[in-house]
């Protein structure tokens, strides 16, 4: 009796989750009633940096506005290159926009990636900073004039770091050094991953020279810890009067980093065109959000601005394209890139080290302790075609998660394996029925964190 | 003084914040104990959230938020194997260990208390000596980076239960799958093999699920350990006449108080090397998971247990790590410079509101109030931990007893998800897959874990600033010449040649005798 409540009652389920399955079917999503689920914007560059900040701003606004959630992901590493290529490279539907930066311009002229910003449809440009260059407090250097003048009588004998080698920080210095006719390596450049620790770095007393933009110094800066001798901005900065720029010390050189919003090549152009009026509106100050526009969290934030909207941004993109080009092809730049400890040396020492451990282990005559014990929990062989279906359970998400969906893949994975490991079925469909879903709504809903969405949406 | 210390109490106590808190907590203990998801993502997914909330509340949060999430890592950790945050990987195999024999919730009675303290010691330290301590940050350079991270990395090796080598071996191994792609300082790509994905590197959270709990699903299947259930050790701490609530209580709790008093001189050294390498930014709570662990390791009387189920070994480092938190705001709160993860983000969201961290915080009085009101709800969250811990301990222990042809496969579903949901990509699920295999190699090799998933944490950085030494000078000699990078370095060096060379020493005192 009980059984067959129990029958009638999957039946009416089955019923439910394939009438599901056809209405999801139906709400595919179209254009016209863009956008109706989630949005994710891919952040190349880690939490809490000026980037991210600005990301999760936007992201705010986006929200607001368009009325679904936004999430800001960040996915971060191999210096820009992992994030611009998630961003750009993804499904050109409108649901993942791309925040993008100066490594856009420079990454390919390093043979790193071949996106270029021909890739992108640049949709609004945002943080604008302008390059400056940071001494210790007690440094006796007062000017740039001074620093131009020492490195041309001691070359190699300053340090100076603020991100990786070949980062727009570098770039900017090295480029500055390259107009007052030195060599670029004139001043050895530390690699560090990013302004905090380099900051850091010049407080210790580990480095001579930081060049980074003026708004990740702010908290060092305003404290005192650290002096800034130039920026390298066309006019001062408007939060930072103070600073002279380098064109007020007879030098004209200027350089600035910067990042902006963009959508995948492709994108249709309602699309473009929606993304593209809304971001007009956030950044010209008319979307309210708890009393604060745009502009005024921005510099809040410390964060200078510079709002190109699309063509303008395009043609910025392309000049900037020229101008990194032309530096980082130049042979002052490419004989200093091939100097110092290279990149096999580290592995390399591993290498040996685990030679020489593995030796090290044969010689004690442990090489026995080396062979694989045989344990009392013998293997059965039940137990190996377990442990394989473990095995194509995940390979089977993996390949077919990204078409079908998180909820039927997982689904059918899950109530498989409950199912073959001796959970009698009904059981397994229903802790299958209760936990599929119920992961579903914590991660993706609760938690916002994306699951894989197939042709469904789910 | 006085005055704002008092405002702040006012501001605190008072029901929104109040709320906040709670509902943080509750956030923050639900994150945590989910595989996958860390704590510096669960303060990143509250950002939206703190633009609507007043400057108090938000930084409150996300105190709250961390210091809940960090224990909650040890709930996966104890119970099924996969550590909740990389700060657990310590004593993975301890707290699992004890699971095993059945004393999985006195094992997180320990966590909890000893999150618990550890906590609250870092917050007296912020509190007592923030702006003296802050300096500690300006006496490092690459040179002491260098060595702190030799000495993190050594202590994971050195402590790992059976021989030495072996854990030097895990940690060859780990820090070789840090090398993998780009290489931050050189801007080349290494070991990536045509792979775009190969780029980013091996991320060491799903590393870290698949060595630890990916290899105890498929050592589970192969020995058809699926078909039994955990064998209930039923506490014999209980008896009959127990009273109802201390029924509860005492699987918990019971062990703990004693144990605690014991322990109470580990503790609190635990504590002071927590608090301490957490104030050096760029080490955090992992690595005084560890180096806590090593020492405790040293100094104590059964060493034999550590590896295989050791209270000590879990109470001494689950309060380092804690402590370790409280320790990050002090170069946050006073220099402006980020400890950890966490305090990059809260600096971010106090200029947001118009702070700057840095000096002058201490001495604006609006300020002043916002501070202490952070080192009050330092207090009050590690305090409200001991209940909502203790129902989060209750009703997790609950997972021990489903039998495992069912917890296995929910175990691989939480892998799978877990390690996909961190940056959403497929390719971290193959990493997943990958180190569940060769963690499940390892084992029967008997080598341990732990040290292959801090090398893959520390490696990038390891390699940096040995790259970052040898381009400001060429000699390995710069490496001794600042005081505390030679003091670090020469300990380093002893760690290692010292057990080199004692038999050969003991050997020649023996012929003199």
């Amino acid at each position: 009796m009980n059984q067959r409540v129990f029958l009638s009652k999957t039946v009416r389920l089955t019923l439910l989750l394939l009438s599901m399955l056809l209405w999801g079917g139906c709400s595919t999503s179209t254009v016209e009633n863009y956008p109706d689920r989630p949005i994710s914007i891919i952040c190349p560059w880690s939490v809490g940096g000026a980037t991210d900040r600005t990301s999760r701003q936007v992201a705010v606004f986006l929200e607001q506005e368009l009325g679904v959630p936004v999430n800001v992901i960040n996915a971060t590493g191999g210096r820009g290159v992992t994030g611009h290529s998630r961003g750009l490279k993804a499904r050109p539907d409108g649901y993942t926009l791309a925040v993008i930066t100066g490594e856009l311009n420079m990454l390919h002229w390093q043979d790193l990636t071949s996106l270029t910003h021909q890739d992108a449809i640049p949709i609004m440009s945002l943080v604008d900073g302008a390059a400056a260059v940071f001494v210790q407090n007690d440094s006796p250097f007062q000017s740039m004039q001074e620093i131009q003048k020492y490195v041309k009588q001691n070359p190699g004998k300053l340090t100076a770091t603020g991100t990786a080698s070949g980062g727009i920080w570098h770039l900017a210095l090295a480029g500055w050094l390259d107009f007052s006719g030195l060599k670029a390596d004139d001043i050895k450049w530390i690699p560090m991953n990013g302004a905090g620790p380099s900051l850091q770095e010049l407080a210790s007393g580990g480095v001579d020279l930081v060049c980074c933009s003026l708004p990740e110094a702010k908290t060092l800066y305003e404290s005192g810890q650290v002096r800034c001798l130039g920026v390298m901005a066309e006019e001062p900065l408007p939060e930072f009067k103070e600073v002279p720029t380098f064109i007020s010390q007879g030098m004209n050189w200027n350089i600035s980093g910067w990042n902006g919003l963009a959508l995948p090549r492709d994108t249709p152009q309602p699309i473009v065109d929606k993304i593209s009026n809304i971001m007009k509106k956030i950044t010209s100050g008319e979307v309210v959000l708890q009393k604060k526009t745009f502009p005024e969290f921005m510099q809040a934030a410390g964060l200078s601005t510079r709002y190109r909207a699309d063509k303008e941004f395009a043609s910025f993109l392309k000049s900037n394209d020229q101008t990194l080009g032309k530096l980082l092809t130049s042979d002052a730049f490419s004989q200093m890139s091939s100097r110092g400890t290279g990149p096999l040396v580290f592995p390399g020492l591993l290498a040996i080290a685990i030679c020489v451990i593995v030796v090290c282990l044969s010689v004690q005559k442990k090489v026995h302790a080396l062979a694989p014990e045989v344990s009392s929990d013998t293997v059965t062989s039940q137990g190996i075609v377990n442990a394989a279906l473990v095995l194509s359970g995940i390979v089977a998400y993996l390949l077919f998660a990204e078409k079908v969906g998180f909820v039927l893949t997982a689904g059918a994975i899950l109530f498989l394996l409950l199912w073959k490991f001796g959970t009698r079925w009904w059981m397994s469909a229903l802790i299958t029925a209760l936990f599929i879903p119920g992961i579903y709504t914590l991660f993706a809903q609760l938690l916002r964190v994306p699951l894989p969405r197939g042709f469904l949406g789910w | 003084m006085e005055s704002t210390f008092i405002t702040a109490l006012q501001n605190i106590t008072s029901p929104e914040v109040l709320l906040v808190i709670f509902l943080a907590a509750v956030y923050g203990l639900f994150v945590g104990s989910i595989p996958g998801l860390t704590a510096t993502m669960a303060v990143a997914l509250l950002i939206p959230l703190t633009f609507y909330l007043d400057n108090l509340s938000a930084i409150a949060a996300i105190v709250t938020l961390e210091a809940c999430s960090i224990f909650a890592g040890d709930i996966p950790t104890t119970l099924v194997r996969i550590p909740g945050t990389p700060s657990s990987a310590a004593y993975t195999d301890d707290a699992y260990s004890l699971t095993q024999k059945g004393l999985h919730e006195t094992s997180l009675g320990v966590s909890l208390v000893f999150s618990v303290a550890g906590g609250l010691f870092g917050a007296l330290v912020l509190i007592l000596a923030a702006p003296l301590l802050a300096k500690i940050a300006f006496q490092f350079t690459t040179y002491e980076y260098f060595w702190l991270y030799v000495l993190g990395l050594s202590c994971a090796a050195i402590v790992s239960t059976g021989s030495r080598l072996k854990g030097a071996l895990a940690l060859m191994i780990g820090l070789m799958f840090s090398t993998v792609g780009l290489s931050e300082v050189h801007s080349v790509p290494r070991f990536t093999f045509g792979f775009d994905e190969l780029f980013t590197g091996i991320n060491f959270i799903p590393a870290m699920i698949g060595l630890f709990g990916l290899s105890e699903v498929f050592r589970n299947c192969l020995t058809s350990k699926t078909d039994e259930k955990v064998q209930q050790l039923q506490s014999t701490l209980n008896s009959e006449d127990d009273h109802a609530v201390w029924k509860h209580l005492k699987p918990v709790f019971g062990g703990v108080l004693p144990q605690f008093w014991k322990r109470k001189f580990s503790w609190l050294r635990s504590s002071c090397i927590g608090a301490t390498i957490g104030m050096i930014p760029g080490a955090g709570a992992d690595i005084a998971a560890w180096i806590s662990y090593a020492v405790s390791k040293k100094f104590s009387k059964t060493p034999e247990e550590y590896g295989k189920g050791s209270l000590d070994a879990v109470g001494d480092a689950t309060s380092a790590n804690n402590s370790a938190l409280a320790g990050a705001w002090i170069p946050a709160l006073v220099l402006g410079i980020p400890g950890d993860s966490v305090t990059a983000i809260v600096i971010g969201v106090l200029l947001m509101k118009n702070i700057t961290p840095g000096p002058e915080i201490f001495s604006n009085p609006d300020q002043l109030v916002l501070v202490h009101g952070i080192y009050l709800t330092f207090i009050l969250v590690n305090l409200l931990l001991i209940p909502l811990g203790f129902l989060a301990i209750r009703s997790g222990s609950q997972l021990v007893r489903v039998p495992r042809r069912i917890l296995m496969p929910l175990i691989l579903m939480f892998c799978v998800v877990g390690s996909y949901s961190i940056n959403g990509s497929y390719f971290d699920v193959w990493v997943m897959l990958g180190m569940g295999l060769i963690g499940f190699t390892l084992e029967v090799f008997e080598i341990p874990l732990g040290p292959v998933v801090l090398g893959i944490i520390l490696g990038g950085r390891l390699e940096q600033a040995f790259v970052q030494n040898l381009t400001k000078d060429d000699s390995f000699l710069s490496f001794f010449n600042r005081p505390i990078s030679a003091g670090l370095g020469i300990f380093c060096l002893a760690l290692w040649l010292v057990p080199l060379v004692m038999p050969f020493l003991r050997k020649k005192w023996q012929i003199k005798d």
